[in-house]
This record gives structure tokens, sequence and C-alpha cells, in this order.
């Protein structure tokens, strides 16, 4: 009992921690200020405007971008990653250790060095710049990330499984579908959640591959304007709408769940 | 893997070609003496890891306790619960950071090697958490199972059981945290107002003022030192693994 | 398990065909040469120009040319971003925004375009900008560029300091001396600006040279002699114990909140910082002291990749009228290049007590205006102020005695 209640409060003391600045940021939503930290009345203006950007330096489209470049990056990862997962696990482990070590690479190199170096080989290969190339890019670095989420569930699973299910008769393909894939979902899912997360969160490897077409992210949009006028106070109200809107999602997903066990 | 073959090692070449040329496109082995005569890369280098080190084994410290109870929970609660710790990732870096620093100001707290240590952990404890917790999940109740009918009390089942099971988590936890610690710069620059420089930041400036030759050099030094500490660090995580599936 | 080697094989092959399918349909977007004239690609800082200007200026452009054209808008957030573009990816801007030392740079590496004057029947006004500026940054031209042919100053300002009325007085203030004083330590915010930040340690450490006649200003901010490099050295290492931090970008901010009590501001900043403060009940002023500072400026240049060299000067010339550069003022909040009648109007401020001299600016005639002193300095602010010529070789030699200055936290 006594153990419950500490572990309990442990994780709750964990998240209260990790959710003060947010805290902060949505209390501060509340007022006009341009900087974050100074009160000066309450306001809901900065709700209404963030809707009012330009055409061309515009919140919601880097928002948007930021979302669907987040979601095809992660999805392609995903794939990639599970593949390359699979392929690294047939190999011998000589040659799986290799490349296993270059595919953490990409996570041990600091994102700049990640970010010119991959500048340098778009501009060398004269392709175009823009959203293509920065969904490579966070592919690129996404990838390594997915397989380290779904190769420590091939290992734990019973090798046998997928032979039996040859043996059985099944094509490569179905034994790989029904058998091979389920095992390996709660990686890929985390996989996938992760390599979402790093992707609507970079900046600097955006930042060089993003080209000359006008194209922003919600990171090169908060950098650029904080260089000159401040970090632009309606990302306040943005962040606050965003954290809003996923945790009911999270709740409501949570609730069906919980219904359909019942 | 073709995908990798060619996004990682191509750039990779580019950055070892721009490590060991100069700005004339010169073949020259300057820019890696320079890493070892001037001190200050140097000395910034070894105190980022310092720094990382300490993040790292906080976020062990704090977030395998974390991942343990959040994987004796019920399936559908904890997966809740691991989504609410990955949440804030998704509230842009910098304005995380800035909000932090006006925590902070809120306290009166000074910023400084405190205030950096905790916007490390702060930044980085979710992806320590979530390996560990995806491999205690996965763990095979059977051996557990197995090891107290062998007459194991808790203690023992945890450490001499359940504990080396979970060290492929750990370490995919410390490979996601180590590097990333020590090649940020924004966390530094906004907690500690620039007083203490991290090799990230040594990197971004020299990126940043054109001088790539000698920033390529320095990312080429770091990823050596680094790489051969996961080389020995891969080691031990294969052993594990088999000693594992032994059991 | 082994996956059969047919199945793995096919699969690469999958991936392969698909990744080269994506390449060719994005690179066949790629805008043709007759499309690619049609658009005007501006590259700029961030909230530092009135948008609605971008979609105006298409209409205007036809009226004045007959053509059409599109205008397609990326912001940066530091201009040494902009320069690694444009020299090592070689992007196809047609207008970039940095500021001077980099436009220097960029023109001696032969970066630059120079501006297409032949405007037809539209009026020229790229004369509105100050000859002030003009004359100063004819210290940039290389032999057979005239720096007037390549740049068009948009935005200027001088650095000074920012200061807290409540703790610091305006006279302290006159010197930078008040930055070394061991009164304010841990008040103290200094700019992470190696340019800004080297002329004044130089200009503060040579001050009684220029006083007394040995060395003209210009000489100790753009000499860079290896004894000029090694005062700034010694000044910085002197100055560093005082300062509670080096700042990037929110310097200004940090003042709002009343956490430091000066920082190396730039004029543009002050303006805006002073404005912020004022709403939380905190009192910020501005000054250059007297032993002197830099005068700045942003300018517009047309990159060597640019494909619309015509409609890029066309936009030149729309940013120098008088109205457009009165509304670009609005939206950024710092000082416009452009010196006509009409500015001195909007700009001039009946309210304010004290008068600025701008003859130097403006022309004759403007010796007493009723104008934010900050934003417009003073004849008397301006001839301490140098515009600062760009490290060029001594650019190494500068950034490892910066290196040495900030410390690597052990020594």
């Amino acid at each position: 009992m006594i153990k419950r209640i500490l572990s309990s409060s442990y994780l709750g003391i964990l998240l209260v921690m990790l959710y003060a600045p947010i805290l902060i940021i949505i209390i501060f939503s509340f007022t006009e200020s341009k900087v974050l930290g100074n009160w000066t009345g309450f306001s809901l203006k900065l709700y209404t405007s963030i809707f009012q950007g330009g055409i061309h330096h515009s919140l919601t489209n880097a928002l948007w971008n930021t979302l669907i470049i987040g979601l095809i990056a992660a999805a392609a990862s995903t794939v990639l990653g599970t593949m390359a997962a699979i392929g690294i696990y047939n190999l011998m482990p000589r040659a799986q250790k290799v490349v296993q070590m270059v595919n953490t690479i990409p996570i041990l190199n600091p994102d700049i060095i990640t970010a010119i170096s991959l500048f340098l080989l778009f501009v060398s290969l004269k392709i175009s710049q823009g959203y293509t190339t920065v969904i490579l890019a966070h592919i690129t670095f996404c990838t390594p990330y997915v397989v380290l989420s779904v190769l420590p569930r091939l290992r734990r699973m019973n090798p046998n499984l997928y032979e039996a299910a040859l043996d059985l008769g099944a094509t490569p393909f179905l034994a790989v579908r029904r058998i091979l894939l389920p095992e390996l979902k709660p990686g890929m899912i985390s996989g996938f959640i992760l390599a979402f997360t790093l992707s609507i969160d970079d900046f600097v490897v955006t930042l060089f591959t993003i080209g000359n077409e006008g194209l922003e992210t919600l990171s090169t949009y908060i950098y650029a304007d904080a260089r000159r006028g401040g970090l632009t106070p309606e990302l306040r109200p943005l962040s606050a709408i965003i954290f809003v809107t996923v945790l009911a999602l999270l709740l409501v997903i949570n609730q069906r769940a919980a219904k359909k066990r019942l | 893997m073709l995908f990798l073959a060619f996004f990682v090692l191509v750039p990779m070449a580019l950055i070892v070609f721009y490590a060991f040329t100069n700005t004339d496109g010169h073949f020259t082995l300057a820019n890696i003496q320079k890493f070892w005569i001037h001190p200050q890369a140097m000395n910034t280098f070894l105190y980022s890891v310092v720094v990382a080190v300490i993040t790292t084994i906080l976020c062990i410290l704090i977030g395998y306790p974390a991942a343990f109870i959040l994987s004796k929970m019920e399936s559908r609660k904890a997966k809740l619960l691991v989504i609410l710790f990955i949440l804030p990732m998704w509230i842009n870096f910098l304005i995380r950071t800035l909000a932090t620093v006006a925590l902070f100001d809120f306290f009166k707290i000074p910023l400084g090697e405190g205030a950096l240590i905790f916007g490390m952990v702060y930044n980085f404890l979710p992806f320590m958490i979530y390996p560990i917790y995806n491999i205690l999940q996965k763990t095979d109740q059977n051996l557990i199972e197995a090891a107290q009918d062998l007459g194991a009390n808790p203690r023992q089942v945890f450490l001499k059981t359940i504990f080396p099971l979970s060290i492929p988590g750990i370490t995919s936890g410390v490979i996601m945290v180590f590097m990333p610690v020590i090649s940020t710069f924004a966390i530094a620059e906004l907690l500690t107002i620039n007083n203490i420089k991290l090799f990230g930041t040594t990197l971004q400036e020299n990126i940043y003022n054109g001088t790539w030759n000698y920033g390529a050099a320095l990312s080429l030094v770091m990823l050596i030192f680094i790489g051969v500490t996961v080389l020995f660090n891969g080691e031990g995580n294969s052993k594990a693994a088999e000693e594992g599936n032994l059991i | 398990m082994k996956k059969p080697a047919k199945t793995k094989f096919r699969n690469n092959l999958l991936v392969l065909l698909l990744l080269t399918i994506v390449f060719h349909i994005f690179n066949a977007c790629k805008q043709s040469d007759e499309s690619r004239k049609k658009v005007l690609k501006i590259y700029n800082w961030a909230d530092y120009i009135d948008e609605d200007l971008l979609t105006e200026f298409p209409k205007w452009y036809k009226e004045q040319t007959g053509e059409d054209v599109k205008i397609v808008y990326q912001v940066f957030d530091m201009p040494e971003v902009m320069y690694t573009k444009i020299a090592m990816g070689k992007e196809d801007f047609d207008l970039a925004c940095p500021t001077q030392y980099l436009i220097e740079k960029m023109l001696k590496n032969d970066l630059l375009l120079p501006i297409d004057r032949n405007f037809g029947n539209t009026e020229n006004s790229l004369g509105n900008v100050s000859p002030f500026l003009r004359e100063r940054m004819d210290a940039f031209s290389v032999p057979g560029k005239k720096a007037d042919d390549y740049m068009v100053p948009y935005m200027w300002g001088t650095s000074g300091i920012l200061y807290n009325t409540k703790n610091i007085s305006k006279d302290e203030v006159q010197s930078w001396a008040c930055l070394w004083d061991a009164k304010n330590k841990g008040k103290i915010l200094m700019k992470d600006h190696y340019w800004d930040v080297y002329n004044m340690a130089a200009t503060y450490g040579f001050y009684p040279d220029i006083v007394s006649g040995k060395r003209t200003r210009y000489a100790v901010s753009n000499d860079h002699t290896d004894t000029d490099i090694a005062m700034v050295e010694k000044q910085l290492k002197a100055l560093k114990p005082n300062l509670a931090g080096w700042e990037a970008d929110f310097g200004k901010e940090m003042m709002t909140k009343g956490q430091a009590w000066m920082n190396y501001a730039w004029s543009g900043d002050a303006v805006w910082a002073i404005d912020e403060a004022s709403k939380v009940g905190v009192s910020l002023a501005y000054e250059v002291p007297k032993e002197g500072s830099n005068i700045w400026f942003d300018g517009w240049i047309i990159p060597k990749y640019a494909r619309n060299v015509k409609a890029a000067s066309y936009f030149l010339n729309y940013l120098c009228q008088a109205k457009i550069a009165l509304r670009n003022m609005d939206v950024s909040g710092y000082s416009s290049a452009i010196a006509t009648p009409e500015i001195v109007e909007a700009q001039s401020d009946s309210t304010l007590a004290e008068t600025v001299n701008l003859n130097y600016f403006f022309g004759p005639g403007n010796g007493k205006l009723h104008i934010n002193p900050v934003q417009y300095p003073d004849s008397s602010v301006v001839e301490r102020c140098v515009l600062l010529h760009d490290f060029l070789d001594k650019n190494d030699q500068v950034l490892e005695m910066w290196s040495r200055v900030k410390g690597n936290n052990v020594n």
C-alpha cells in the first residue's frame, strides 16, 4: 500500500517538474507582453492574433508544414527503420556490429554537423532544396532512432515463430504480416512517436535544407523571430492550444480503450 | 540499408574531407593540430563530457525508477503516462527553455551550472525513460517467476534478473542522451547566460563564423572519441543480450 | 530466421525505385528559365519589412514595366547563415539584407551583382538614401566596384549602452568605464558578438591616443594590428569578471525584466526595449558613451546567383520611396536610411523637449529637430562613431582571441 503511494507520488513529482515550464507558458499566454515573464494585464488578444500572420511569414503556415513534414518523415522512418532492423538482425554478428555503428552515427553526430553535411550533399548533387530535402534530412536522422526501438524487440522475439509459420505453409509475405509485424508493433509505434517528436522540434538540420522557396517550419519561424523582435508572443497561446488538444486527444483515446475492455 | 549507406556515409565523407583541408582546399593536418595545441577546444570538450556524464547518470538515476514503476502499472494507464512524459517535447525547444529560465527567475534561483544540469536533465529525461520502459515491459514474466520459484527474494530478483535484462534499454538511453548533451548549445546559452560554453557552442561558432574546416575537424575528433566508447559499450551490450537469452 | 534473399533484394529494389521516382518528380518541378524570370526571391530578417508591401509591389511593378512578378519570401535568423547559403550553397536569391560587415565581405569575395539602374520611365528613388550613409559606405569600395553600385542601406543605427535609469545615472553611462566599474558587478550583459565588442574595447583602451590625436578613431577600430588585438584582449579579460553573462538575443528582454542594469545594445533593440519596459513599469534609456562606438547598417544586396536582377533593382527603387520607408520603419521599429522631408515630418515628435542636430543626415535646415534621439542620434554622437570593416584575413586571429577571452570553463 505504502509502496503504491510512494511510487505514484514519485511519478507525480516528476510530472510536476516536467510540466512546470509548460504551466508558465500557459499562464503567460493570457497576457500581451512581448517578453515571457512580464505580465501586462489579462488579455486574450494573442489567441486571436495567431491566425493573423502575413501570407509570407506566417505562424499557421509554419505549423502546418511542421506537422506534415513530421508525419511523413516519421512514417517513412518507421518503415525504413523497421526494414533496416530486420536486415541487421539477419546479418552475421560481425557485420551486425559494423552496420549498427553506422546506424548510430546520425544520433552521435552533433545536429549542426549533420545539417551542413547534408547541405553540402544536396548542393553537390544539385538537388533543389525544399520540402523533399527537409523530409529526406529528417528521415536520415530519425531512422536510427526507429532502429534502436525495433531491434531490441526483434532480439527478444522467439525466432522459431517465423519458421513455424513458414513450415505451416504461409508465404514469407504472410508470415511477415501476421507474425513478425504484430510482435514488432509496439517497437514500431514507439519509434514512430520518437521520430515525430524529433522531427517537429528540429532546427539546425531543417535550417540548412530548407531551400529558398519560402518554406518555413515552426522552429525556423521561431528562431528567426527570436533574433529580431524577441520570441513571438503568439507562440505561447499556440503552445497552450497544442498541449491542451493533444492532452484531450490522449484522454479520449484512453477512455475509449477502457470502454472496449469492459 | 542502401538508404542509410547513402545518406549517412556520403555526408560523413564530406565532413572528413573538410576536416583535412584548409581554406584553399589543400590537404593539411593543421586543423587536427590546432585542436591539440590550443587548450580551448580541448578544455571545452572535456568539460562538456563531464556535464554529459553527470546528466546521463542523473537521467538513469531518476529515469530508471520511473520506468520501473511504469512497467508495473496496468498497460493502458502506463502507456498514457509514458506519452505524458514525452508530451513536453512537443512544445518547441526554445520556448521550453525560455520558460525554464522564467521559472528560475520566479523562484529567484540564479542561473548557472545548477540551472544547466537541470535544463539538460529536463530535456533528456524522456529519452532515457522511454527505452528503459520499453525493455522492462517486454521482460519475460516467466523469467521473473522462475527466479522467484528458485527462492530469490525481491531484491535478488531485481538485481540478478530484471536489471541485467534491462541493460540494453539503458544503453539505448545513454546513446540518445550522452552525445546530444555535448552538442546542444541553446541550453547552455540561455541557462547560464553563455558563461558556460559547451562543445556544441564551439562547433556552432566555428560553422557560423566561416571556419568550417576547423569545425569539421573538431566534430570528427569528437565522433572518434565517442565512437570508440560506443564500440566498447557495444561489446558489453551483446554479451549481456546473449546471457539474457541463455537463461 | 532468414528472409529469403529474393524478397530482400526485391524490397531494396522497390525502395530505390521509389526514391528515384520521387527525385525525378521534384526535380522536374524545378522552375524553367522562363518562369524563373517572373519570380523575385527575397531573403530577409524576420519582422523587418511591411508584409503588405510584398503583395503591393507586384502591382506597382506591373504598372511600371508591364511585367508580372511573384514574390517568394524567405527569412533567415542570422546573416551568417545567409552568407553560408549563398557562398557555399549558391542559392539563387535575388535580394538579401545582411549587416554591413558581411556586405563588405561579400563584395570582396565577389559574391555581389551590381544594381541595374535602368529604370526607364520610373523615377529613381535610390538617391533618397542619406548621403551621410552613402559616403561612409564608400569605404567598402574595391577597385572596379563602387560600393554605391552594389548596396542600398535599409536600416541603420548606433551601438551603445541600454541601461536601467533606476540603478544607473545618465552621467555614469557617458563613459564605457561604467562597464568595468566593480560596483556594477554581475549586473552587466555583454553582446556575444565579436565585431561590436572588439570595437568597444579598442575604442575604450585607445581613447587617450584618440584624444591626443595620435591615432584616428577609424584607425583604432579598423586597423586590427597585433597590438590592437592584444589591447582588446587585455580589456575584455578585465571586463569579464564584472559581467553577468554574454547574450545573443535575449538581453533586451532580460533588461525589461530588470534582471540586469546595463546591456550593450543596438539602437534599434534599445527602442524596442525602452518601449516594452515602460509597459511593466521599468524605465530604460540608451546612451552612446563619449569614447565612441560604431554605426551599423543593414543593406540590400543582389547576390551573385540571382536570376532576376531587374525586378530586384526595381524593388530596391520601390523601397527607397519615402512612404514605403515609413511603413517599414513602423513595422520594424528601426531607423530607415532614407532621408527625405517626409520622413522628418512623420518622425518628428513635438512632445519631446530636447532637440537633435540632424543636418548631417537630412541636410541643412534640420539642425533642431524634435525627434527621438535614440532612433536619430545627434551629430555629436555620430562624430564619435565609426563604420566597422570586416576583419578579413585577421578574422582567425581575432576569433582565437575571442575564444581565449570567453574562456573554456576551466581557466
